[in-house]
């Protein structure tokens, strides 16, 4: 009684059909069926058949004998035989329909066989359907993962316009603190100087200063050729163009040569003032007195003087100023004082880049060259440019005073002198090649090119009167304070000395191992005594020779971050100053 | 599901063949042909014999006719026993057909009820299904159902119609879903009242040796481990019991 | 070679305890006990002989009938009752104990619901409907329920 105990709480409802039990209760149900009943399905219903119809026959035979007709032998004959052949025909029926059996049974083994396939290729398009799903599944993934990495992308691009936007803004801001801090300055200084003149009228006015009473011409002139070193002569010096300057005004008693440039200024000013067309008369030149330089040694004062590149500098005639230009735009002005530069006063004007700077021999006036394609001139007193002199084709890269004129060369290959009175260019001098330098003498003015020329020119006729080939591209020249002796730099990283009088070289170029020219528009010294030469180098040091031995005197590292733009000396042979690309500058000295 | 569907209909259309020959003591007019008919396992015999008496009675005189009963190797078949029983209980390992005999007289009162109408039939028949759900359901289901509910049992066995009985028997075999299954299962067991008188405790040690009976419904055989609750559902007759007959095992 | 019939609705384990012996009672002992209608409360309708009665009464249930409609009551409604009785001689006995017309029909009922099998034995009926140690039989002359 097994079956009975079996688990009660296993119900028919949710049993699986997998369940054996239930598998076995059908197959058994099924076999049953087989075995009892469809065996003898037909045969019953066949049978039912043949019993209809032999009744049919018992009740024609019964209704025979009821009509009292006997039934004749033939009759039962024949209904015997109509009979066999029934049996006969049922016989043959049941061979057919075992035939059909059969066929269906083959046909059943065909479909089962066939269904054994379908599973196959069923099994195999599951198979296949799932593997498409993973690959589905991983393209998604992928998918996926560039949306992600496509929206981060667009989230950083916002970001960053945003950021863009800010940063302009930020910068159009700035520009505009910048122009209002600009205007500002200027009416600053405007106003200053206003208060300036009139304080100083007043002193003027109130002051009666005996200044026209004492020439001291003479004595001054005797005081400064003792002053002067027995290797020249002054004879020697009144040979050479370069004559004593005639002082129109003799600066009061002092025997001094430097003159205190407050004291000069305001004497200066009150001609001026006095006589309106003060600018038409020929500036006062103080004498060139050739001071024995000193070997600059040690740096002085280290400065950022400028916010970009510096490209030249310069020192007043009275070794008082020095004055730098750089790459941005200005000219600054530093009072050099107890071995220190103090910032003066800064000039503004130029649209681009400044290429060269020189003080006039009053030390008044400022001259610098410009990439807007202009020469820029200065009175110290206004930061304003006074003149603005255009009509190079290209940047400016000298200028130069030339008694009541102003000498200027350009990229453009040509060489200017400009009246100053009418600020209008009076000569022209086509050199045809990139002038790098011009240097300016009592009657001449000499240029260096890239052609490897070094011209001299006539500054009347404005023809090239003679012409000198050099080693290389020539980036600058200098004269010496007797303007005897023209130092030229060339862009095969040597320093040449010229002999102005005989126009040939002297002796063989300054090299030194290291130094390297570092720039088409290096600007190089040389003393005021012309006894030594310095240039800068790329390497950023600066290189001083012996003029007389021929050897290099000395090498000034470590000062320089950069490669060193331009190196001057001043008059007094005290200081020398040189400044880089970096914007700094350097003032040294022996001690 | 359709495998429980299926079940049910293969309960329901089991059919067996037999062959119902007249008792050669019966007075006849004539020699009486034989008659053959597919018998439902689940149906009564005195409800499905009605072409069988008509047959016979062509041959024998009216005069002679009293009630029919059947008889098989000298046992009176209880018509109130499903046809099923009858067969899987007394020849369950006979040669088919089955053979029956016919009787017109002698009507063996003792032994078997009257049964003068389909009538009577049915009231056993629904007086079957309602001992039925005493026991699944304490008779809440059959008293909640109306008179044409009951009808439509009826017809639905008399007519043969599966769907018709079914639509209907489905009420009869729910249960509250809190529940594991019906509070009794009804069931009757049947064995053959003969040389055998062992306890059927012996069908389970017997196994392992040799098998010395058949426990036999709807002559299959379940597996042991066929759940009870299952086999009422699915394997009751339509009187709603579950029929167990236990016979001896062929002695081949 | 009669078909013994077992019916119970118990789960297995209840219906197993004896359910499986044959028994074959002549019917005829009923008739008997009906001649005599007016004992005790509780009849016993076949008097076990005193020696065996231990054995005996395991095999006897409570039975207590009950009259529906119009058919006369019986005055003694409990009635001890051998389990191997059948509901058939129980009926037997009612009708010849209420003197009826042997045309008249009588129609005994379980649970007011369902009319047994009338081969089927008391013993059975008790063990699946029985309740309060006792089986309760409704009789009636005509169709009372279904």
């Amino acid at each position: 009684m097994k079956p009975l105990g079996g688990p009660k709480d296993s119900r028919g409802g949710t049993a699986t059909d997998g369940d054996p039990w239930k598998a076995h209760v059908l197959l058994q149900l099924r076999r049953r069926d087989r075995e009892q009943c469809r065996r003898f399905r037909d045969l019953v219903c066949a049978y039912s058949g043949l019993l209809d119809k032999s009744g049919a026959t018992d009740w024609i035979l019964a209704s025979g004998r009821r009509g009292a007709v006997s039934p004749s032998r033939a009759q039962l004959k024949k209904a015997a035989g109509e009979l066999a052949y029934q049996v006969v025909e049922r016989q043959q029926q049941m061979k057919m329909q075992d035939d059909v059996l059969e066929e269906q049974r083959d046909r059943l083994l065909q479909d089962e066989r066939r269904l054994a396939g379908a599973r196959d290729l069923r099994l195999q398009l599951r198979l296949r359907a799932e593997r498409l799903g993973e690959r589905n599944g991983r393209l998604k993934a992928e998918y996926d993962a560039l949306m992600e990495r496509q929206g981060r992308a667009e989230r950083r691009l916002r970001e960053e316009k945003l950021r863009g936007s800010g940063l302009l803004e930020d910068v159009m801001a700035l520009k505009r603190q910048a122009a209002a801090r600009l205007n500002q300055r200027n009416h600053r200084r405007s106003r200053a100087q206003d208060v300036n003149l009139q304080k100083e009228l007043q002193t003027a006015a109130t002051s009666q200063v005996n200044v026209d009473s004492s020439l001291g011409g003479a004595r001054w002139r005797c005081l400064a050729l003792k002053k002067k070193p027995a290797e020249k002569s002054p004879a020697e010096i009144q040979a050479d163009f370069l004559l004593l300057p005639f002082l129109r005004s003799a600066p009061a008693s002092h025997v001094s040569p430097r003159i205190p440039a407050s004291i000069r200024d305001l004497f200066e000013r009150r001609r001026g003032r006095s006589r309106p067309a003060a600018e038409e008369e020929e500036p006062a030149r103080p004498v060139r007195v050739p001071a024995a330089a000193r070997v600059p040694g040690r740096a002085l004062h280290v400065l950022e003087a400028h916010e970009q590149g510096v490209n030249a500098a310069a020192f007043c005639p009275s070794s008082a100023l020095l004055a730098s230009a750089g790459t941005d735009r200005v000219v600054k002005v530093w009072q050099v004082r107890a071995g220190a530069l103090r910032h003066q006063t800064t000039l503004d004007g130029s649209t681009e880049g400044l290429t060269c700077v020189q003080f006039d021999p009053t030390g008044h006036r400022i001259l610098a060259g410009s990439y807007d394609k202009s020469a820029l001139l200065w009175c110290l007193d206004r930061p304003v440019a006074k003149l603005t002199l255009t009509g190079h084709g290209r940047k400016v890269t000298a200028a130069r005073f030339s008694r009541h004129q102003v000498v200027t060369g350009s990229a453009d290959g040509t060489v200017r002198m400009w009246d100053l009175q009418r600020a209008a260019c009076v000569h022209l001098a086509q050199a045809s090649s990139f002038c790098s330098d011009v240097v300016c003498s009592e009657n001449v003015a000499i240029s260096g090119h890239f052609d490897r020329k070094i011209r001299l020119w006539d500054t009347r006729l404005s023809s090239c009167v003679r012409c000198l080939s050099a080693q290389g591209k020539v980036t600058s020249l200098d004269l010496s304070a007797d303007g005897r002796h023209l130092l030229s730099c060339c862009r095969d990283d040597g320093l040449q000395l010229l002999d102005v009088r005989r126009w040939s070289h002297r002796g063989a170029a300054f090299r030194a191992e290291g130094f390297k020219c570092a720039s088409d528009s290096t600007k190089v010294a040389i003393s005021p005594d012309a006894c030594f030469v310095a240039a800068g180098s790329a390497d950023g040091a600066v290189y001083v020779w012996n003029v007389s031995a021929g050897n290099l005197e000395a090498r000034l590292a470590d000062n320089h971050s950069a490669s060193v733009s331009a190196v001057c000396w001043s008059s007094s042979g005290e200081y020398a100053a040189s400044v880089d690309k970096k914007g700094r500058a350097v003032l040294w000295s022996d001690l | 599901m359709a495998d429980d569907k299926d079940v049910l209909r293969d309960v329901w259309f089991g059919r067996i063949p037999a062959c119902f020959t007249l008792n050669q003591d019966e007075e006849t007019e004539r020699e009486a042909e034989p008659y053959y008919l597919l018998l439902p396992r689940v149906s009564y015999l005195t409800l499905v014999t009605d072409k069988v008496k008509k047959h016979f009675l062509r041959v024998m005189r009216a005069e002679d006719v009293g009630e029919m009963w059947f008889e098989y190797e000298g046992t009176p078949l209880k018509w109130h026993y499903p046809i099923g029983v009858l067969f899987d209980l007394h020849a369950s390992n006979s040669i088919l057909p089955w053979s029956i005999t016919v009787h017109f007289k002698n009507f063996p009162g003792q032994d078997l009820l009257h049964c003068m109408s389909s009538s009577v039939v049915e009231a056993h028949f629904m007086s079957s299904i309602k001992e039925a759900d005493a026991l699944k359901h304490k008779s809440q289901v059959v008293n909640d159902m109306q008179k044409k509910d009951h009808k439509q049992l009826w017809m639905g066995l008399q007519n043969d119609k599966f769907e018709q009985f079914w639509a209907m028997n489905r009420k009869l075999m729910e249960y509250p879903t809190e529940e594991a299954g019906f509070r009794y299962i009804p069931f009757r067991i049947y064995q053959v009242n003969g040389t055998h008188t062992s306890t059927p405790l012996i069908l389970e040690s017997s196994q392992g040796t040799e098998k010395r009976y058949q426990v036999v419904i709807h002559g299959i055989e379940p597996l042991m481990e066929t759940p009870l609750q299952w086999l009422s559902e699915h394997l009751s007759h339509p009187d709603n019991f579950l029929h167990i007959c236990v016979v001896p095992a062929p002695s081949d | 070679m009669n078909p013994k019939e077992v019916e119970t609705g118990r789960r297995i384990a209840s219906s197993r305890s004896g359910g499986w012996q044959p028994k074959v009672r002549p019917s005829t002992k009923m008739s008997d006990n009906a001649e005599s209608p007016n004992e005790p409360q509780k009849e016993e309708l076949h008097s076990p002989p005193e020696e065996s009665m231990a054995n005996e009464e395991k095999k006897k249930i409570d039975v207590l009938l009950k009259a529906v409609g119009d058919t006369p009551i019986m005055k003694t409604k409990k009635w001890a009752v051998d389990r191997s009785r059948t509901v058939q001689s129980l009926s037997q006995f009612i009708s010849r104990f209420l003197k009826l017309d042997a045309n008249e029909q009588l129609f005994i009922y379980v649970n007011q619901s369902f009319a047994p099998s009338p081969d089927q034995e008391v013993g059975v009926l008790f063990d699946c409907f029985g309740s309060d140690s006792k089986l309760v039989l409704h009789y009636c002359k005509s169709q009372a329920w279904g």
